[in-house]
């Protein structure tokens, strides 16, 4: 049934196109190698804010506004092992995976705001608060500090899903002080009737609606604005400047998950991957992995109805979580859907006090992930670490819990996975 | 039905992949995940679906994004098998089944069809309804392609439409039917090579067989990069368009191989159109069933060329020609026949 493709030789194959994937694939790519990345479904990237943060609620009760690295290489299994016997810094890999991350990205249209070291509040869509440390500069210019002893209004467009006005000022009034939030319900001619998908109102949005939303925006009294996410990555930048520039308001985009800013960011990295020259099969799926001694050495790609090999000198695993597919379920136990490499978790099995012994299997599942040494290399069954193999991003194990915890560590260490896995290429 | 439905996360992916969603409104279309998903979980209530189902284009981007992996499309196609009755099929949806009844192909036979010459020759090829009936021009390009390559075909005697049309109207007593009849006619081939990616998808996972796609025939086989080509052709810029089942099911290759082939004619530039790899509203047994939604998405696509500037788009499929063509603005040619203008 399945018609065989001549194979293929490329210097490093990675697997999942998501946030981690793409990372690794551009570093990679940016040093010469060629490389192959094949992904299936939509990424978890693709679903986020679009906003990077490096770090998890815990770290964030230190010193305000900066980040606290060492509760940082604490908090993830593979960064304790990083600060004590990696030949690596944290700190200059945090500073060259944001610098590269936000120039790769810039290319592509999407400027990113601030540093990796410190992290800035904004509103969700929700009206709850959301801390991160990179953000696109039209979302980051509603970071809260700045919009202190000014007035905001909330302007959401009928039919339009993603900003709920009286739902946001109703879920704000509390931790917002100091800043005046008024909600306002608008209808545009431009965007006829409602109840649509975000990328359905960007559509209709793309035929000529910024004219008629600066008016609305102009005729508003407050002097900031807050507005559901309206452009896709080709008009954004052009897009919220107009507006901001048209009505000398701050106009800029609550922090939205699930909807324009994760396509966005998806957009722009796999954009840049291709950029960097990085070969992007989509829609394909790895359905064997070849392994000898302590060396992955060919991988099986497929399509419903053709099928490839590949082999290559490296091999990146990002293929995300539990739920995104990059681990399957047998029973109660969480295994590597290719049968080769250690999967494990590094909590307790006792319930924790206050916890329930359903609590604690559920946080065993939810933690679990691949096992990796601090140089990112998979193991084998037996706890051996491979040669070629590298895991990067929420695959790994105790990135998953607790959900939520930013897109930060999959850039990080898909950087360090490239950068081990450049040494076998 | 419900471990089916259970596996699905609610993560929307499908709904904002779906290209009829963006056309129809969630309002008047309920969306991969309303047809696959949801209805699963009431299959009484299928028949109230019904302009519903044969609204999707059968494109499986839905499934793709999938993270879940489920296979939307295909779920949704084995709903409209349940609701199959020929005397409630859609207008178009009633001719095409006429004219399988009564011509074996899916559309009205022209007039004047290409003629198939007796030969020996162990590789066949297939040129489906809309190449030998509608645009004859894919049918000759192939074959002039082929000649120059030197790769000795036939066509033939007779033969029957794939049935890949009977599978998204939901018929599967005739399906069975020419799937029977062309196994018969194909017999003593080695190697099978069709014009349309639909026939190709059909041939491989209804009939098990292994077809090729001219593409991948001209690319791996006759080595089409290595014939010359016609210098000093005024200078056009292209839209590459990809078709669902050349792109998604036959697999992204062929899309590579078809963009290295155009690079390297002389005169041609490709510029990257927006959403390059939606659907026309071609498929699916759409333009029959509801040709609103095809012209629709037909012009959406041309717009993205458009705003791409291109001068041209070329389309690897014959359905997908047909239907752009229909939304007009920008001219829309078929692979073979705008290379084999440009080969010597």
């Amino acid at each position: 049934m399945l018609r065989e493709l001549p194979p293929i030789k490329v210097d490093a194959l990675v697997i999942g196109h998501g946030a981690s994937g793409l990372m690794a694939a551009s570093a990679l790519a940016s040093q010469n190698n060629n490389v192959l990345v094949v992904g299936k479904g939509a990424t978890a990237t693709s679903m986020s804010t679009g906003c990077i943060s490096y770090i998890r609620k815990d770290i964030l009760r230190q010193e305000r506004g900066a980040i606290d690295l060492e509760a940082l290489a604490r908090s993830v299994h593979p960064f304790n092992d990083i600060m004590e016997r990696g030949s690596l810094a944290l700190e200059e890999v945090l500073l060259q995976v944001s610098s590269f991350f936000q120039r790769s990205l810039s290319d592509q249209g999407l400027e990113m705001t601030d540093d990796a070291f410190h992290f800035f509040d904004m509103l969700t869509n929700a009206g709850t608060m959301y801390s991160c440390s990179i953000a696109p500069s039209f979302t980051a210019s509603g970071r809260l500090d700045r919009l202190r002893e000014g007035s905001l209004a909330l302007l959401g467009i009928e039919g339009h899903r993603d900003l709920d006005p009286r739902l946001v000022a109703a879920m704000c009034a509390g931790h917002v002080d100091g800043v005046r939030v008024r909600p306002y319900w608008r209808k545009l001619d431009c965007m006829g009737h409602g109840g649509m998908t975000a990328t359905e109102a960007a559509a209709r949005f793309k035929n000529g609606g910024t004219q008629e939303l600066i008016k609305t925006i102009s005729d508003l009294e407050e002097d900031s604005v807050a507005i559901p996410p309206l452009f896709g990555l080709q008009s954004v930048h052009k897009g919220m400047s107009e507006l901001c520039s048209e009505s000398e308001k701050n106009v800029f985009e609550l922090v939205t998950p699930m909807s324009l800013p994760g396509l966005r960011l998806q957009d722009a990295m796999e954009r840049s991957a291709v950029g960097h020259g990085c070969h992007l099969m989509k829609n394909h799926l790895v359905t064997r992995l070849e392994v000898k001694r302590e060396r992955a050495v060919s991988a099986l790609i497929e399509t419903p109805t053709r099928r490839q090999a590949v082999s290559f000198n490296s091999l990146i695993l990002a293929t995300g979580d539990l739920v995104g597919g990059g681990l399957a379920l047998a029973g109660r136990e969480v295994v590597d859907p290719f049968s080769t490499f250690k999967v494990g978790w590094f909590g307790k099995t006792e319930p924790l006090p206050g916890q329930t012994r359903y609590d604690a299997a559920m946080r065993q599942v939810v933690e679990a992930g691949y096992l990796v040494t601090h140089e990112m290399r998979l193991m084998t069954k037996e706890g051996r670490p491979f040669e070629n193999a590298f895991g990067a991003g929420s695959t790994l194990a105790s990135f998953s819990f607790p959900t939520g915890v930013g897109l930060g560590g999959e850039l990080l260490t898909a950087w360090i996975a490239a950068e081990y896995a450049k040494e076998g290429s | 039905m419900a471990p089916f439905a259970n596996r699905c996360i609610k993560c929307d992916s499908c709904q904002k992949a779906c290209p009829v969603v963006t056309i129809e409104g969630l309002r008047s279309f309920s969306g991969p995940r309303g047809l696959a998903v949801d209805s699963s979980r009431f299959p009484e209530d299928a028949e109230a679906l019904r302009d519903n189902l044969y609204k999707c284009t059968a494109c499986f981007r839905c499934g793709d994004v999938c993270p879940a992996r489920l296979p939307l499309t295909g779920q949704i196609m084995a709903l409209r098998r349940s609701i199959f009755a020929k005397d409630k099929a859609l207008g178009g949806h009633a001719r095409i089944l006429a004219n399988i009844d009564q011509h074996r192909r899916s559309i009205e036979p022209a007039a004047r069809r290409p003629e198939a010459k007796p030969s020996d020759a162990k590789l066949l090829y297939f040129p489906g309804c809309i190449a030998e009936n509608r645009l004859p021009i894919i049918y000759q390009s192939t074959a002039s392609l082929l000649t120059k390559g030197k790769a000795a075909f036939r066509v033939p005697e007779r033969w029957s439409c794939c049935g890949a049309p009977l599978e998204k109207v939901g018929d599967s007593e005739r399906l069975r039917l020419v799937r029977e009849e062309n196994l018969r006619f194909f017999d003593g081939f080695e190697r099978l090579v069709t014009s349309c990616p639909g026939c190709t998808t059909h041939f491989i996972q209804d009939y098990g067989l292994e077809p090729l796609h001219t593409i991948e025939l001209l690319y791996e086989v006759v080595g089409v990069r290595k014939l010359p080509a016609l210098p000093s052709h005024r200078k056009v810029k292209v839209a590459l368009h990809q078709p669902c089942h050349l792109a998604r099911t036959v697999g992204q290759h062929v899309i590579d191989y078809a963009a290295e082939i155009l690079q390297r004619l002389p005169g041609v530039r490709l510029v990257e159109m927006e959403d390059a790899d939606r659907c026309c509203g071609g498929g699916g047994g759409v333009v029959a069933g509801h040709p609103d939604v095809a012209l629709a998405l037909a012009k959406a696509k041309v717009e993205s060329a458009k705003r791409a500037k291109a001068d041209l788009i070329v389309a690897p499929c014959p359905f997908c020609v047909m239907n752009i063509s229909r939304a007009g603005g920008v001219e829309t040619v078929d692979f073979t026949n705008f290379l084999d203008a440009r080969l010597k």
